[in-house]
């Protein structure tokens, strides 16, 4: 077993740190310098602020000081918003992100989980067509035409939710504003978890046991909900790694749509700008992020199937 | 019959897998159906630009913005040009990127995967450990990185950048399946028997093989053509005066009141997609019970 | 003709870059002394469309035939595409030549521009004092704006024998024959005059539309149905300042910042946008032009200490200083030795600034600048506090720390959220300040902006999105009048055929700006045949 999670985490910080190289030779090498105005620079402006931020070092002195800040947390300053630092935008900015992506993930097992469930408890029936064409639909409707058909309907027609922002405290007033947000981003997922939750949960219910616990006499909801939801839900769980990282993509249309100020838009704001620091300093979290979680997954697995950590 | 137990072995193995899950899928309704749907708007983003009056890139001064109506029946945009064959022609593109990336992503994953297996040993291991690694990244961060550093958003890198990223999935599909199939019985009994190995190789593994692939690229499709709009809604799709859906639904998001901006590459979209998933849904269900 | 076709062509010479000309080489450029009919961009469009089709084939590309193909750049926008977009149609239709299109993200399309790597790119500019040479000197040879490459002595000469002239009138006839000259030898492509937008809800009084768009909200009171209870005004500047650190800030979002936290000598007068006396109560200017004079308010900074003129003179120094990376240290030119301290050419010491005394501030200047109180008003001309920023460096402008002398201190800022301000009870002038507390929110994206507009979380934004300006304009809460801004495109001249002055004429003649902003922008804008906006009484390009 131990050996097994040093592996992982071995692997984990092998993937950051290509990821790192990777991110910092495209932004440094890319055209487009970060200080350009819209009156040409005299070459003595140039110097001055290569000098301040360091870019007239040699490319791997440039890295190696990179290196030494992310170490420590220190992203460095950010060449869009001058004299200051990345960290001031990636520290808030996360946390809006970690909350938005968790509010999204659970909405989503909640809603879809029970609605796969019951598509497969009715199976080729109406209700399960319904279910899974309306599961379907989302995921055919791309999120950045979701968030404004909400708003448009439930803000500005019959003004039942704010628009925009992120709550500014705990009241339930400014609450609501996470509403919109979270359906957006969840419902893609929604659509993920339901499909995989009536396949796993059709799968199991055809199985041998379940027959056998049928002639035993147990009835339907004992059989359904002791002995086939248990492992029909495997897939849905297993769904859980790969949808860090959808929602993350997710999150990047979300902050744009509702003006949250989260990692997605720093970084896309970072990439279209040339700022290296701010694009280094959400890359890395991101990864950091997700890696993590598959990290705690897999230990997880390792935890409840001894095959997995043999392998 | 009456005949030797081991031609009857061989006399069932001969039918073709390929041919036994063709005719589950195509008891599935809604998947035909979906067939039959995809064809229609396919044929509609060849047809349709080829027979219109109106070119793509002409503008209509005197009706910009112009609701649906008899001459544009599905309105004009806001310089004035005919919304039906962008429509159709972003369908084009549309296509074009989802089929293209998904084969380069299929192409580089199954010469990986089987590669991989084929290797075996401790070449197998470490190329498999590279899959893992890249697995980490993330994978959107990085097109998004490397889409704005390139100087021209032609259609070309757009699917190249996109098929070049989700190639692991199918490497690590491909291996799986060439590993289990070379422990087989019916395999093991067909070396034992003398056939060859490239006989072996076509008649066994590769219709083993081609159903999750298949089953993989009609789902990886509508996924790259999700990708893509993305990527335009961030700014970074196909550039004027080419459109693609992406662009044309990120631009009618906008103008939401315009409701012909959105409503018909939105629906197109949608119905693609649908297709696409419900193809992909009834290929795997054909070729799933014949896995187990 | 299929435009399937035409479609797969046009991926192909997309990926294939720009095309070659294949056919034998254009008749060369007429002789560059010979003097230029002038170019009437007013005339009727089809007067001009046939005038651009004699040029074009007079260059030796008659009906486009062998012309290459060029490539439009343009900024990240949707209203700059839908123009290059009909732009490029009208010079297919009219001239029978293609362009490609190629838009870019606002860093990376200042870097092409800059580096003169493009054929033809969409500019824009904001004129900072109301005067036709704050546009005109964009296209002397030395101008850091024009990386296009076109030059012309006579033009130079023009507008250096304007900087140098004391009477108004002569002065102006130099500058309007130094935009003739512009014009006719099309060195640009003059597009419209810019037009603001201001969508505010009627609650919001004291607000005049003026042509700089700039607002201080000292005057502004909310009264009216509507009004919020808590008093605080809610307003969208479009973007996160780049750095409230006068000396750093380059962007509009921070120079509304500025405005409110700091004073400068002038500021603009809320009615016309004029530079009107703040920190400096007067000034005198000698009849050379090239001293001025400054006397200041008694007034004091946040903390109590008093504001000096010292701190003035401290504040332009460190904005100079060769070490201050800041783009905008460029509007300092002006200052007597401040472009040799830049280049590290001479001490900082000797920038032509000094205090004589606590209330009076003396300025010396390269040249005669009559527009002088305008650029006072600039980010990079407020005063800073010296002791807080030696003690607190980079981390001066954290709200905790800052100490100012404006009108207004930032209370809090959020990362990319909003900023929040309130009355300093401290300014010199504070029982003039009417609005005692305002929000700035830094969203970006024009329709959700005005989503938190309609839904009341926003009460004013001064950009509206194209798709709704039809709905908006002339409707309650909008306010619209010309601002001192130009939108133009430039040519890169090394760039064959654009060297043929011919060639430019016919492409800026085949240009019909009517439709593009009638039809197109529709929000009011004038379409404009020359650099400089209609907005100088007594000016006229002949």
């Amino acid at each position: 077993m131990l050996g097994f999670l040093i592996r992982r985490f071995a692997a984990g910080l092998a993937t950051l740190f290509i990821i790192a190289v990777f991110s910092f030779c495209f932004t440094r090498l890319a055209p487009g310098s970060p200080f350009s105005s819209e009156r040409q620079l005299h070459p003595e402006i140039i110097k001055a602020y290569e000098q301040y931020y360091g870019l007239d070092k040699p490319l791997y002195v440039q890295f190696w000081r990179a290196l030494k800040g992310y170490v420590r947390f220190d992203f460095g300053p950010s060449t869009m918003y001058r004299g200051r630092s990345v960290n001031e935008y990636i520290e808030p900015g996360l946390g809006k992100s970690i909350q938005l992506g968790f509010l999204g993930a659970v909405f989503a097992f909640l809603i879809g989980l029970p609605l796969g469930v019951f598509a497969s408890a009715h199976q080729n029936r109406i209700p399960d067509h319904a279910a899974m064409s309306v599961a379907t639909l989302g995921i055919c409707v791309p999120n950045f035409l979701l968030g404004p058909l909400l708003v448009q309907l439930f803000s500005l027609k019959w003004k039942w939710l704010p628009s925009a922002l992120w709550p500014e405290d705990g009241s339930l007033k400014e609450l609501s504003k996470l509403i919109l947000p979270t359906i957006t981003l969840a419902m893609v997922h929604i659509a993920y978890i339901s499909r995989l939750g009536r396949a796993g949960m059709l799968d199991v219910m055809n199985k041998d046991y379940i027959r056998t616990a049928r002639a035993k006499g147990l009835n339907e909801w004992t059989v359904f909900v002791k002995h086939g939801l248990k492992n029909g839900v495997t897939p849905v769980v297993s769904y859980a790694g790969p949808m860090v990282a959808l929602v993350l993509t997710g999150s990047i249309v979300v902050e744009k749509v509702f003006a949250i100020p989260g990692l997605g838009q720093h970084f896309v704001n970072g990439a279209l700008n040339r700022d290296a620091n701010m694009i280094m300093g959400c890359v890395l979290v991101y990864s950091a992020l997700v890696i993590a979680f598959n990290f705690v997954v897999d230990v997880i697995y390792g935890l409840l199937d001894p095959r997995v950590r043999v392998s | 019959m009456g005949s030797d137990p081991i031609e009857a072995l061989a006399a069932v193995e001969s039918r073709s897998p390929g041919r036994m899950a063709m005719r589950r899928f195509f008891k599935n309704r809604r998947a035909v159906i979906c067939i039959a749907l995809l064809l229609f708007v396919g044929g509609a983003t060849l047809v349709v630009p080829w027979v219109t009056r109106h070119d793509y890139r002409e503008s209509d001064w005197e009706y910009t913005y112009g609701e649906p109506n008899g001459k544009y029946w599905m309105g004009t945009d806001a310089i004035g040009r005919d919304l039906m064959v962008r429509v159709f022609l972003g369908g084009r593109i549309s296509f074009a990127i989802g089929f293209l990336a998904t084969a380069v992503s299929v192409i580089i994953g199954v010469a990986y995967g089987a590669t991989s297996a084929f290797a075996g040993g401790r070449i197998d291991a470490m190329m498999m450990r590279f899959v893992d690694i890249l697995y980490g990244m993330p994978y959107m961060l990085v097109v998004i990185i490397i889409m704005s550093l390139t100087e021209s958003k032609s259609v070309l890198i757009v699917f190249f950048v996109l098929g070049v990223f989700s190639w692991m999935t199918i490497s690590r599909i491909v291996r799986g399946q060439v590993l289990s199939l070379r422990e087989r019985e019916y395999v093991e009994a067909a070396r034992a028997l003398g056939v060859s190995a490239p006989a072996i190789i076509w008649r066994h593994m590769i219709p083993n093989i081609l159903g999750p692939v298949i089953v993989y690229t009609t789902l990886a499709i509508p996924s790259v053509m999700l990708a893509e709009s993305f990527l335009s809604f961030i700014g970074l799709g196909v550039s004027e005066p080419e459109t693609s859906w992406g662009v044309l639904i990120s631009e009618g998001q906008q103008a939401l009141d315009r409701w012909w901006f959105v409503t018909f590459p939105g629906a197109a979209l949608a119905i693609t997609l649908f297709c696409l998933n419900s193809i992909g849904d009834g290929l795997r269900d054909a070729f799933d019970v014949q896995q187990r | 003709m299929s435009s399937s076709g035409k479609a797969a062509g046009f991926v192909l010479l997309l990926l294939a870059g720009c095309g070659k000309s294949d056919s034998p080489a254009p008749p060369p450029p007429p002789a560059a002394a010979a003097k230029l009919a002038p170019l009437d961009l007013s005339a009727p469009v089809e007067a001009r469309i046939a005038e651009a089709r004699r040029l074009l084939a007079e260059a030796g590309f008659p009906g486009g035939k062998g012309f290459p193909v060029l490539e439009v750049l343009y900024n990240d926008s949707e209203a700059l595409k839908k123009i290059a977009a009909a732009i490029q149609q009208m010079w297919n239709k009219n001239l029978g030549i293609q362009v490609v299109l190629r838009n870019t993200e606002w860093k990376v399309y200042l870097d092409l521009v800059q580096k003169g790597r493009f054929d033809i790119a969409r500019r824009a500019y904001f004129g900072e004092y109301l005067d036709p040479e704050s546009f005109l000197s964009l296209f002397t040879s030395d101008s850091g704006f024009n990386s296009g490459g076109w030059t012309s002595e006579e033009f130079d000469r023009l507008v250096a024998a304007s900087d140098r002239e004391n009477d108004p009138a002569k002065r102006l006839a130099l500058l309007g024959r130094a935009e003739r000259l512009l014009v006719d030898e099309a060195a640009l492509i003059p597009l419209y005059s810019g037009v603001g937008h201001n969508l505010m809800k009627p609650f919001i009084k004291g607000v005049y539309h003026n042509v700089r768009d700039m607002h201080p909200l000292q005057g502004v009171t909310l009264e009216g149905p509507g009004a919020p209870k808590d008093g605080v005004l809610i307003f969208n500047i479009a973007s996160e300042p780049h750095s409230i650190d006068p000396a750093l800030a380059d962007d509009i979002a921070s120079l509304k910042v500025l405005q409110h936290v700091f004073e400068g000598l002038a500021n603009y007068e809320p009615r016309d946008g004029t530079p009107v006396p703040a920190a400096a109560e007067r000034w005198d200017v000698s009849p050379d032009g090239l001293r001025w004079t400054f006397h200041l308010r008694p007034a004091a900074w946040s903390n109590g200490d008093p504001l000096t003129a010292a701190d003035f003179a401290w504040s332009w120094r460190r904005a100079i200083d060769p070490k201050m990376p800041s783009a905008y240290k460029e509007r300092l030119y002006v200052v007597k030795n401040a472009r040799a301290i830049a280049r590290g050419e001479a001490p900082i010491d000797s920038l032509g600034v000094r205090a004589e005394g606590d209330r009076t501030l003396v300025v010396d200047l390269e040249h005669p600048a009559p527009y002088f109180p305008w650029l006072v008003c600039l980010m990079v001309y407020l005063p800073v506090h010296r002791a807080t920023v030696e003690k607190y460096g980079d981390q001066w402008i954290q709200p905790a720390h800052m100490v100012h002398n404006g009108a207004y201190r930032l209370v809090e800022a959020r990362p990319a959220e909003s900023m929040t301000f309130e009355a300093n009870p401290r300014y010199r002038a504070a029982k003039d300040v009417k609005l005692k507390k305002f929000v700035f929110l830094h969203v970006v994206n024009d329709i959700t902006a005005l989503n938190l507009y309609e839904t009341g979380q926003c009460h004013w934004l001064f950009r509206i999105p194209l798709e709704k300006m039809d709905a908006l304009r002339g409707g309650p809460g909008h306010m619209e009048g010309p601002i001192h801004a130009s939108q133009f495109y430039t040519f890169n001249l090394k760039r064959k055929p654009l060297d043929d002055v011919r060639v430019r004429r016919a492409l800026a003649l085949a240009v019909d700006r009517e439709t593009i902003v009638k039809r197109v922008l529709r929000g009011g804008e004038e379409a404009s045949e020359r650099l400089t906006p209609r907005l100088y009484p007594g000016y006229e390009m002949k």
